[in-house]
């Protein structure tokens, strides 16, 4: 039999044998997973017990009502807001002062990329040793210059450990926004930017006018990558305070890691990771059509 | 286009042998996973083939302990061609997480060190086979008996004790005698110890402005801490379950008298606020901590934190923990543990693992490099486990040690929310009865479920 196919299906199944390897992998490694945590999500799952029954819905009731988990999406969403506003900010200073002809540009262009190409777990634990109470190089700047009286203990005090979890934070991830937002820069006509100094628009109109409009599909999806990467912050938490002191940095991904791994309540830390998804999807959704109103 | 037609499909083959290769890969260590299993039905080793086998275990990723576990390791070799060691060194922080995991997904280690936090779990999961099944019962009737009855669950010995470590107070002499004090007499009471601690920490800081403190107490919020928490308690004369294993931690006085403690010493700036005991180790190693309560293992670290090596001992001592309210030196005791696992491939060899491991031979190899202690009774009391005063202390503090209540698979976590307390008394402005209405009841539903 000799069957004859069209063009068109030629290229569907050519397409679909390109696409094949990609979707097995993707297969195996994400939606597997996911689908499984969806499934355990819906029952008493306890790794200290092999059995596992439908619960009917108990680990959503249970969460739904508990006050550590709205705790821990507080701390979770306060952590995300304040590291990603203060990246955008810090990173457009930084990348406007890089697109300027400074010297040195290049020799600081390359350098501002060392503490994103460090791994989380270093910066982690570099900081560990910056906020040491006793030891900490922090504490003796600040005793030198005045500032403080006394040392703080920075991590372990619950006024300041949310704050010096984000300051951490923002030093590692500020350097990937400059670099986006410095090539949206560049990708800018200089042609505009004539034409307003013509009619005679200052700094802050040039600005606001002009290069803020122009990076908006940038700043888009800059926001959106640190906003979701920071959702799933789990490094820097449990390297730095672990949760502590007395919860104040009990994010959504430490709280899913105890309910794992401490009461052993897999179907439980199964919900909060689909209340998460779900959360996260809403809100990615929401601020793409946020950011492209305009634009249609 | 017409390039384009003749790459498109060398790539698209190129791809999929890429995933197919990756797929290879793993299908390949999959055989070699069943050749092991194999080997579970008819064991290779009494066939003479060898076999290997893999010890999860935190001391030989640890600084302190590497050498030891390598001589070890060499040395069970030696005595057993056939038996290869694979060594899965995970962190301790991460240590029981990762063995309960690995586990779940039925790949456990067959052999697993653990500790009286770590064994509920991992009975509580079906990690853990009895003991009683893969070691003799000579063996088994060997072991002290605090260390015996921490790890009997149902009449079954589910783990094997290994090296006990009660925890015994250290000083430091030159601290001592800039406060004026007797550097070779340390408190034997507990209010004396917190005169001596007020004392030293009345030095303020040293000649290059570090703080120096009078006693290291852990203010962290880590479940270590906990155990330290309940130690204090002890002194007051609490205790955290009852015989039925119900919570008690909050009758009596002795959690909110421990509170108090803290609070004076955090608020007086008597011991640092929030360290965890990673911090105060080198606090004491380099002379800014007068005292500090901490196990067996303490010389070595001290040793290594200092710079110094041996010739630091000259600069502290050790005695036990001084008495409190209960008339007796309160104190608790860590202890290393051996675990043979439920899943495991290779009984017969994983116990030979144990056996040699809490052997004379092996202990005391480990005794000469790391000062630990054995949970065995024919060798404690042996001559080379007893060679010296700072052995010597450590063998009368573990008369009147406890061990921990941790039956309950949930205890580990119970020591961590315990700490919220100390947090709460120390910067959080509550009153000790505050704190424990606060926390004791998130504990107690813990428990529960």
């Amino acid at each position: 039999m000799n069957v004859r196919l069209t063009r068109q299906n030629k290229n569907i199944i050519f397409a679909v044998v390109l696409l094949l390897p990609s979707i097995l992998l993707l297969t195996l490694t994400i939606i597997s997973p996911l689908i499984k945590s969806v499934m355990m999500s819906f029952t008493d799952y306890s790794l200290l017990s092999p059995e596992q029954s439908w619960n009917n819905f108990a680990n959503y009731a249970e969460l739904l009502r508990s006050s550590e988990f709205y705790h821990s999406l507080r701390i979770t969403l306060t952590y995300v807001v304040a590291t990603v506003l203060l990246d955008l900010a810090l990173g457009m200073t930084l990348a406007l002062v890089l697109n300027r002809k400074i010297r040195f540009r290049g020799f600081f262009r390359s350098i501002i990329m060392i503490p994103w190409a460090i791994p989380t777990i270093v910066t982690a634990l570099i900081f560990m040793w910056i906020y040491q109470g006793d030891y900490g190089v922090l504490n003796y700047v600040l005793v030198n210059l005045g500032i403080i009286d006394d040392n703080i203990n920075w991590l372990r005090t619950t006024d300041y450990a949310l704050a010096s979890i984000v300051v951490v934070a923002v030093f590692r991830q500020t350097p990937l926004v400059t670099v986006m937002l410095l090539a949206g820069l560049q990708g800018i006509s200089a042609s505009l930017y004539e034409a307003a100094r013509i009619d005679g628009a200052n700094g802050w109109q040039v600005f606001t006018r002009i290069t803020l409009p122009m990076l908006k599909p940038v700043i888009t999806s800059v926001s959106l990558i640190m906003i979701v990467n920071n959702f799933q912050m789990f490094t820097l938490f449990f390297t730095l305070t672990n949760g502590g002191p007395a919860g104040s940095t009990t994010s959504l991904a430490i709280h899913t890691y105890f309910t794992a791994f401490s009461t052993y309540e897999m179907g439980k830390a199964s919900a909060i990771g689909v209340i998460w998804l779900v959360l996260l999807f809403a809100f990615s959704t929401i601020f793409t059509r946020i950011m492209n109103r305009d634009d249609r | 286009m017409k390039a384009w037609r003749k790459l498109a499909p060398v790539a698209a083959v190129l791809s999929l042998s890429m995933a197919i290769t990756a797929c290879g890969s793993n299908s390949g260590s999959g055989t070699e996973a069943n050749t092991n299993a194999g080997n579970t039905d008819k064991p290779a080793e009494t066939a003479g083939a060898p076999v290997e086998i893999s010890f999860a275990n935190w001391i030989s990723v640890e600084d302190g302990t590497k050498e030891a576990y390598n001589q070890l390791i060499a040395e069970f070799e030696k005595a057993n061609p056939n038996i290869k060691v694979k060594s899965i060194g995970i962190p301790f922080a991460q240590f029981k997480d990762q063995v309960l995991v690995s586990s779940a997904g039925g790949n456990p280690p067959d052999v697993t060190m653990s500790n009286q936090n770590f064994t509920p779990a991992f009975v509580g999961a079906q990690v853990a086979e009895p003991m009683n099944n893969v070691l003799d019962q000579a063996i088994l009737d060997d072991i002290v008996d605090g260390s015996k009855a921490g790890v009997t669950f149902d009449d079954k010995v589910m783990a094997m004790p290994w090296a006990p470590h009660p925890s015994a107070l250290f000083w430091n002499k030159k601290l001592f005698e800039k406060a004026g004090l007797d550097p070779e007499k340390p408190p034997t009471t507990w209010d004396e110890m917190i005169q001596y601690a007020q004392k030293i920490a009345a030095l303020g800081k040293d000649e290059n402005g570090t703080s120096i403190y009078g006693i290291g107490e852990t203010g962290a919020s880590d479940s270590y801490t906990g155990n330290m928490l309940l130690r204090m308690t002890y002194s007051y004369g609490g205790k955290f379950t009852d015989d039925s294993g119900a919570v008690v931690y909050d009758q009596g006085t002795a959690l909110k008298d421990s509170l108090l403690y803290m609070q004076n010493l955090i608020n007086n700036k008597i011991s640092p606020k929030g360290a965890a005991m990673a911090d105060l180790r080198p606090m004491f190693a380099t002379g800014a901590l007068g005292m500090i309560i901490d196990g067996d293992f303490g010389r070595t670290n001290f040793r290594n934190m200092s710079g110094k090596g041996a010739e630091f001992d000259k600069e502290w001592g050790v005695t036990t923990v001084p008495v409190g309210k209960t008339g007796r030196s309160e104190t608790f005791f860590t202890e290393h543990q051996l675990v043979v696992t439920a899943g495991g491939k290779n009984k017969e060899a994983a116990s030979k693992l144990v056996e040699f491991l809490v052997s004379k031979e092996a202990m005391g190899i480990y005794h000469k490099l790391n000062g630990v202690m054995s949970a065995r009774k024919s060798i404690s009391t042996l001559p080379e486990m007893n060679e010296d005063d700072y052995s010597k202390v450590f063998n009368e503090q573990m008369k009147t040690a406890s061990p921990l209540p941790s039956k309950n698979p949930k205890f580990d976590n119970a020591m961590k929310t315990s700490t919220d307390m100390i947090v709460m008394v120390t910067e959080g402005g509550k009153s000790p009865d505050e704190a424990i209405a606060t926390v004791m009841p998130k504990i107690k539903e813990l428990y529960q479920k």
